[in-house]
């Protein structure tokens, strides 16, 4: 960028913004066109169809065709256009010269396929429920799906901690030793079993219950806990496996109803 | 016994003779159904051909509207035939236009409507005729590239002589819609007609 800028050697041609007398029609037309723009041209055609009730909008567009040019142009030629149309023949003008190009006669395969159903399956098919359905398993089935995996994956987390890692975990508990004992587990030898034998049946079972009289807690407690992660896994498994399926399928619905 | 009901009580012969075979269709004949199709499959398509200018597809939309109206001959309250099957086609046609609009990426081709010559006056000479031939192809083509909504209106209107509440309840909208796309149809027929003006002011 050498050299400082001058008239001789600038690329741009400057023009004065102030209007030249000797460019009069120019400036003119400018200004016309100006004007134009301001102009509501669908108000100009629609009186020109002859559509204008209101008495304001009438004497607008009677304005606008009596003072500008452009909008008159207009006028005339909307109004040619429609009697170009109206010229162009009706559906039973052309019938007579134009032929279909094929035969639309239905065949007894095709009757049969139409043929009315039952009310209730014509109400159906007019309210569209199979579509319907299609729309609404893709609109919720997806974040439905996605978060019934998710919580399925968190269940199956909480189920693996609870099994075997953290603190408070059933294999934890049981290996550490930390199940708590009965009052009556403190008996040694055979006579301790059947504390815990709670299938006798008969006196033996009735004297030991006498001296066990609440249920074992230690051993319900591991077993009640043992039965929530089971039912954690199952449940988890189940909504995991559900929420993939119910993701699967809006994707396929929605691609279904996409392409109809 | 006479048959009294109303859509068989008609003096015009053609309409006598469409209920005739209508109440023959809906009693099963498929033959009957068949004579109307055969009446009407020319002027339906013509019809149709205006609103969706792809004769591929207006044959599509014909076939529908005779698909149509069998499966729903019951529904047919009286009147004129014509009228119904010309509804029928006009809303087939309309959902041809909703499955074009999805599938935007094929645009309309150029209407060789060729086959069409217009109602020539035995007094016109050939230079009119021609002129008139002229004027309705640019037309045509024209009335390809406006918008489905517009050209639907503006045939429906101009050529088929529907009113605009008729037009309006066909298309599903309101009245004043239905005049701003003829209105904006016709400005937008002038745009693309613009240099060739002249074959119309002549």
């Amino acid at each position: 960028m050498g050299g400082s800028p001058c008239a001789a050697c600038s690329r741009i041609e400057w023009t004065s913004s102030v209007a030249d007398p000797k460019a009069g029609p120019d400036e003119a037309e400018l200004a016309a066109i100006a004007r134009h723009a301001l102009h509501d041209e669908e108000l100009v055609a629609a009186y020109a169809a002859g559509d204008v009730e209101d008495a304001t909008d009438q004497a607008r567009a009677r304005s606008f065709i009596e003072r500008c040019s452009t909008c008159r142009d207009i006028h005339r030629d909307v109004a040619v256009i429609r009697t170009a149309m109206r010229a162009s023949g009706s559906a039973s003008e052309r019938a007579a010269t134009i032929s279909a190009p094929r035969d639309f006669r239905l065949t007894a395969e095709d009757a049969a396929r139409l043929r009315p159903d039952s009310p209730i399956a014509r109400v159906a098919r007019r309210l569209g429920w199979r579509a319907r359905l299609d729309l609404g398993i893709a609109a919720f089935g997806r974040p439905v799906g996605a978060a019934m995996a998710t919580f399925g994956v968190v269940g199956l987390l909480i189920g693996s901690l609870t099994l075997g890692g953290g603190p408070g975990s059933l294999f934890s508990a049981q290996s550490a030793g930390a199940v708590p004992s009965a009052p009556g587990s403190e008996l040694t030898g055979p006579a301790a079993t059947p504390a815990i034998d709670r299938t006798q049946f008969g006196p033996e079972a009735t004297a030991l219950d006498s001296k066990n009289p609440g249920p074992v807690p230690g051993v319900r407690e591991t077993t009640n806990q043992a039965a929530v992660t089971v039912a954690l896994f199952g449940g988890s498994i189940a909504f995991l496996v559900l929420g993939i399926a119910l993701f699967v399928a809006a994707r396929r619905r929605l691609a279904t109803a996409t392409l109809r | 016994m006479e048959d009294l009901r109303p859509t068989t009580v008609t003096e015009d012969p053609v309409q006598r003779r469409d209920l005739i075979l209508l109440d023959r269709a809906r009693e099963g004949d498929l033959d009957a159904f068949n004579d109307l199709v055969v009446v009407y499959q020319d002027m339906l398509f013509a019809l149709v051909v205006r609103m969706v200018p792809d004769r591929d597809q207006a044959s599509d939309a014909v076939q529908e509207a005779f698909f149509s109206a069998y499966r729903n001959m019951a529904g047919f309250r009286g009147g004129s035939v014509r009228s119904w099957l010309s509804r029928i086609a006009i809303n087939a046609a309309m959902d041809a236009q909703r499955l074009k609009k999805r599938r935007p990426a094929d645009p309309y081709p150029e209407l060789e409507d060729d086959t069409w010559q217009p109602p020539a006056d035995a007094s016109a000479d050939p230079v009119t005729t021609s002129l008139t031939l002229e004027r309705h192809r640019a037309l045509g083509h024209a009335m390809a590239q406006i918008t489905n909504d517009q050209r639907t209106a503006i045939v429906l209107y101009d050529v088929e002589g529907y009113d605009y509440a008729e037009i309006a309840e066909l298309a599903g909208v309101s009245v004043g819609t239905i005049k701003s796309r003829i209105h904006r149809g016709r400005l937008a027929l002038r745009g693309l007609l613009a240099d060739r003006m002249d074959l119309f002011r002549g």
